[in-house]
């Protein structure tokens, strides 16, 4: 274990994950077509050499399916929290400089979302947009960025008070320019880290609604329908189904956390050293 | 002081009133953005064709075309406050005794979970912070980091799987044993049919307390009393006991509290898969059947939920940190 | 660095362990649930030989309760209303029996249905059933009911204690079948909580009702007919996996299943399959795309009626019910096969050759990614099916395997029932149809004036000569040749709906309706069952018993 330095391992980390997750994207979009053919000569099959995942009851691939299924969601899981990510920014850096009244409002407007589970919200935008993907993106959208513009908030209210940024303002910088010159080099790890740990929440409410049954149709391979499916034959002892698909889900929401994490430590500037 | 305390108090829950009318607000201009017209929706399953005259001019006076939404709204929060929540699409019955049923099965589920979790929690993440890099410590978060990476249902699944269909300790699912009557059901029965989904919920809600409590007690433990304390020989559970327990047990409680609406969002989806006919059960089935008044006393009922949470946060905060105990009742 | 090998190593344990549990699983199952079972059943059948524990989907539970006004019985699913009594009933042949009736019979210009009533018929709670509750029930139904079609009665009257006629809007040759699902009901004890206490003459009494759980019947004991032998009927409402997991632990006596479940062994019980009508097809839209009203109506591929045939003949019924439903199906011709206005002439064999020469004689020629074309049309469609459905998903994936054979593409698309409707009218739709009346060859061809674009309700179809054969067979003085001019609505050697004809759907199969059943139950024998899975199979559970 000490081979490397902390500062390597954490490298290491994000070069893993990173790996893992490109890997899982790419494999999942050469096996589009795949995923979907159905053979009823080979259904129902236990995991064996030529299906490692086995097959369900339309004879349907399932590392194929998961592969696919997982790639969607990862998809879906990082544009919307992509938008929630900037969504935060911007709400965030408003609600720390435009005044008292925008604060509030916005402040407001986070205690909203926060009051309703995040469950039932998504189920909420789901419906209110006619269900399917749309649904789903959009809702994790809006959902996610609050804990973030909370957090950015914060930030750039200490940043307001810190010395170095009321000299230069006293030194008639402009307010453009202290942004970009002073916060922003500040802010942008932050932001960095906290988008990329939006991405394993934003996951796993993705499957969670559209294994609910709010999201995609149930002809394609989102990794949510394929367990609302296995539910359907646990009981006849087809645990296949189940299994891989979450484990895979799990290890690839693990390579989320552990990708914002290494990026967290690498980023702090009290770690350079260690 | 007193007085402070009833400013404090009174704020808000001015604040979660003035929050509830905008969720239910939005709510209903979500609702009445969806696409999917929900007697329509019922009439191609044959099912809106079933209900009485009366019910049916009641809900076109709720959802109709004629009337405006805002006038919609409006009559909607009239009967709401005055407790009649119109009747259930799904359910062909009043939405309070639905939510009634619904929320008792629910609440008896969330209660033992929420307790069970912040119990486990909170001692995992003692456990972890005492041992700070030891390897019980690393134990403990990776089991937190697996934990907060398992989707609720799946692990729902994962649970049902070996001990209902493998084991066969426990039911498959529902709340009570099939064939007895209401009456008939005990209180016993009722536990051994919640046990799985309050297990479930259990391990899923542990990751966030067991951290944070973690943080607090690696603070603690880095505090100069404890380490004149530790000068003084004490170590273990006295020193647990007489300088960690109470510094670390309230932030715990209060972050618990909090946290009331992960577990709601969590027994929605454990309840699906147990088919444990609760709130998150009946929001699930409301929100695919396009059953807008249940839809909407849920989302209130479950907000009120969180928002009581929040409150009890916010009074378990005021009472440890001395500033608001002391005085300015600020947020 | 540790850390994260930490967190793998206990994401392995936990797989490990899962994994090693579910090597053992089959035999361990079999195990446990022998010993169970064993317990359970010595219990029930000491004490209990005269109940029996049904369990139906969660779909069956009536909505608004046991109110024929509100579709029990007469509603969606028609099956015997058990609580009520009918006038007359369908026989083992689906021919008219009658129960209530002592006799009826028809005018001349088919307007009047006189039918005469047992006068020693009491209801449950004492009071004697007479000729006006009968006319009560009729109207009432007429009066409210949108779930069942009563607009063909003009009004029902008493004309004496014992006598009731029913007036007529317009002919209606097929007014038996109406009266054979209708349950009568007590004027007297009738309000607007009727379905959840209903009071009726039938076999059973309800007695109980646990909304979302179960409804338990127990025999009336004074029912003018030959007493019920099983006392008490408990059924349960939950999911396929449900009912199999409870027939596993031993809790119930009839478990209804399908047939992906059909290969699991479950001691002490045996699959019990029932013939049925319960059929899966899909629609082919037979004219050119136009737009009405937002919906567009038709499609440019399947309005060619060469295609239609060449599909019809192109699937191959048997593999398919091989495939999806492990051999627990029949192949169907038509929407009614083995019903007594079922037209032989719409059975068709397996061909493949002579689909694939319609096809190019029509024009459809192979382009080089395999898939014919004609004139810059694709020889494509979306088959749908309703989202959740897994026996017409697997359905519409083999149909889509099996054209793709014939050059042909189909995606398959899962789509909820709010949008289903509109867009069957321009793309097919698998649809699951069956019932004992021929009804529904009407609902399904004729043609509907005032909606849509003036074709049938469910995909666009016309042709005068069916219309005026079903408007015929309506009008008909006996059920009899009511049944020949139905058989002449699909086929009457130069026009129809068959291979010949215009073949604007394609029926796939009937789907068997299976059930777990405990050994000892003898189920008495089942009239084909119509479409739903569910009340069917206890039509006749006063003669069940056990041995």
């Amino acid at each position: 274990m000490k081979f490397f330095n902390r500062r390597q391992r954490m490298m290491i980390g994000i070069f893993f994950s990173i790996a893992f997750l490109v890997i899982v994207c790419v494999l999942g979009n050469l096996n589009t077509e795949a995923a979907r053919v159905t053979d009823f000569s080979r259904k129902n099959l236990a995991p064996c050499s030529s299906y490692i995942f086995g097959t369900d009851w339309l004879g349907r691939d399932m590392l194929a399916r998961t592969l696919k299924g997982l790639s969607m969601s990862i998809l879906i899981g990082v544009v919307s929290a992509a938008v929630s990510a900037v969504v935060a920014l911007v709400l965030g850096i408003a609600a720390a400089t435009l005044g008292k009244t925008a604060d509030s409002i916005i402040s407001f407007v986070i205690d909203l979302i926060m009051g309703v589970p995040h469950i039932l919200l998504l189920i909420l935008i789901s419906v209110a947009l006619g269900k399917g993907l749309k649904g789903v993106v959009i809702g994790v959208a809006l959902t996610h960025w609050p804990s973030l513009a909370r957090l950015i908030r914060a930030e750039v209210i200490q940043l307001k008070e810190s010395p170095y940024i009321q000299i230069s303002a006293k030194l008639g910088k402009s307010r453009w320019y202290i942004a970009r010159k002073h916060m922003l080099p500040h802010l942008l790890p932050q932001f960095l880290v906290g988008l990329v740990l939006l991405f394993p929440h934003a996951i796993l409410h993705e499957s969670s609604v559209t294994f609910l049954g709010f999201g995609l149709s149930t002809e394609q391979p989102a990794i949510g329908i394929i367990l609302s499916e296995a539910m359907k034959y646990l009981v006849t002892g087809k645990w296949w189904l189940a299994l891989f698909p979450g484990i895979l889900l799990v290890v690839t929401v693990i390579m989320f956390y552990v990708l914002g994490e290494s990026l967290r430590k690498l980023l702090d500037p009290n770690s350079v050293h260690q | 002081m007193k007085r402070r305390w009833i400013v404090f108090i009174g704020k808000n829950l001015i604040r979660i009133l003035l929050l509830t009318i905008c969720i239910s607000m939005v709510t209903f201009a979500l609702m009445k953005a969806s696409p999917i017209d929900p007697l329509q929706a019922n009439v191609g399953q044959a099912a809106l064709g079933t209900m009485s005259q009366e019910q049916r001019e009641k809900l076109e006076e709720y959802w109709g075309v004629n009337t405006p939404p805002i006038r919609q709204y409006l009559s909607w929060a009239g009967d709401f406050v005055r407790g009649d929540m119109g009747i259930s699409l799904l359910y062909r019955q009043p939405v309070t005794e639905v939510i009634a049923v619904k929320l008792s099965n629910s609440l008896f589920l969330m209660i033992t979970a929420w307790i069970i979790s912040g119990v486990l929690g909170f001692l995992l993440g003692v456990v972890s912070g005492m041992n700070q890099g030891k390897f019980v410590d690393k134990l403990i978060r990776g089991y937190c980091l697996v934990v907060s990476s398992t989707p609720a249902f799946w692990l729902a699944l994962l649970l049902l799987m070996i001990f209902s269909v493998w084991l066969q300790l426990f039911p498959i699912g529902l709340s009570v044993p099939i064939g007895v009557e209401a009456s008939g059901v005990t209180f016993l029965d009722r536990v051994y049919h919640a046990v799985l989904p309050a297990l479930t919920l259990s391990i899923t809600g542990v990751s966030n307390i067991a951290l944070h409590t973690r943080e607090k007690m690696i603070d603690v433990m880095q505090s100069d009393y404890v380490l004149f304390a530790r000068m003084r020989g004490e170590k273990g559970w006295r020193l647990f006991r007489y300088y960690g327990f109470r510094n670390v047990l309230l932030p715990a409680v209060t972050l618990h509290f909090a946290s009331i609406s992960e577990i709601f969002g969590g027994s929605v989806l454990v309840e699906q898969v147990f088919s444990y006919p609760g709130l998150g059960q009946a929001a699930v089935a409301a929100g695919l059947g396009s059953d807008l008044p249940l839809l909407m006393a849920i989302t209130i009922v479950s907000a009120l939920i969180v928002f009581g949470g929040n409150l009890a946060a916010n009074l378990l905060y005021g009472m440890i940190d001395p500033r608001i105990r002391r005085g300015g009742a600020v947020k | 660095m540790k850390k994260k090998i930490i967190a793998f190593l206990c994401a392995f344990s936990l797989a490990a362990g899962v994994f090693a549990g579910c090597g053992q699983n089959q035999e361990q199952t079999a195990q446990t649930s022998g010993v169970s079972d064993e317990k359970v059943q010595e219990g029930l059948q000491e004490s209990t030989k005269d109940e029996v524990i049904v369990t139906m989907p969660t779909t069956s539970e009536p909505e608004s309760g046991f109110d024929p006004a509100y579709g029990w019985g007469a509603g969606e699913h028609v099956h015997e209303p058990l609580i009520q009594s009918t006038l007359t009933v369908t026989n083992q042949d689906l021919e008219i029996g009658l129960d209530l009736a002592t006799d009826y019979h028809v005018s001349e210009d088919g307007l009047t249905w006189t039918v005469t009533i047992r006068d020693d018929v009491k209801f449950t709670d004492g009071e004697p059933l007479t000729a006006e509750d009968v006319a009560f029930t009729y109207n009432n139904c007429k009066e409210k009911s949108s779930v069942n079609d009563f607009t063909m009665l003009e009004e029902a009257v008493a004309t004496d204690n014992t006598t009731v006629e029913f007036r007529m809007t317009r002919p209606y040759s097929i007014w038996p079948y109406t009266m054979a699902v209708v349950g009568i009901v007590p004027e007297h004890a009738y309000d607007e909580n009727y379905g959840q206490n209903p009071i009726g003459s039938g076999r059973y009494i309800m007695k109980q009702w646990d909304r979302g759980q179960q409804v338990i019947f127990e025999a009336n004991p004074e029912y003018y007919g030959e007493a019920p032998k099983m006392k008490k009927v408990t059924v349960l409402f939950m999911e396929e996996d449900a009912a199999l997991a409870a027939a596993m632990s031993g809790q119930v006596d009839v478990a209804h299943t399908a047939a992906s479940y059909s290969d699991q062994q479950i001691e002490g019980y045996e699959l019990f399959r029932v013939d049925t009508v319960d059929n899966r097809g899909f629609n082919l839209p037979c004219v050119e795309p136009q737009e009405k009203d937002g919906i567009t109506y038709g499609n440019a591929f399947t309005a060619d009626v060469r295609v239609r045939r060449a599909i019809n003949i192109g699937i191959d019924r048997q593999e398919m019910i091989d495939n999806v439903l492990n051999g627990y199906g029949t192949a169907a011709y038509s929407v009614c096969d083995k019903m007594p206005w079922y037209n032989e002439d719409c059975e068709v064999a397996y061909d493949p050759e002579e689909a694939v020469r319609i096809l190019e004689e029509a024009g459809w020629k192979e382009g080089s990614d395999g898939i014919r074309e004609k004139d810059g049309v694709k020889a494509e469609f979306t088959l749908m099916f309703s989202t959740g459905d897994s026996v017409r998903q697997a359905l519409a994936e083999d149909t889509a395997n099996q054209l793709r054979e014939l050059g042909i593409c189909v995606t398959t698309e899962g789509v909820g029932w709010d949008v289903a409707y509109d867009r069957a009218q321009s793309d097919p739709l698998m649809w699951g149809w069956g019932a004992h009346t021929p009804m529904e060859l009407y609902n399904i061809y004729h043609t509907l004036s005032d909606s849509g674009i003036g074709m049938a309700g469910y995909s666009p179809y016309a042709n005068e000569a069916v219309d005026q054969y079903m408007d015929q067979a309506l009008a008909a003085g006996s059920l009899e040749e009511s049944y020949e001019l139905w058989k002449k609505a699909q086929w009457d050697g130069t026009t129809g709906i068959t291979q010949e004809g215009d073949i604007p759907w394609i029926w796939l199969c009937n789907v068997d309706h299976l059930y777990f059943v405990r050994d000892g139950l003898q189920i008495a024998d089942q009239k084909i069952h119509p479409h739903g899975h569910g009340w069917s199979i206890i039509n006749n559970v006063d003669q069940w018993n056990w041995e």
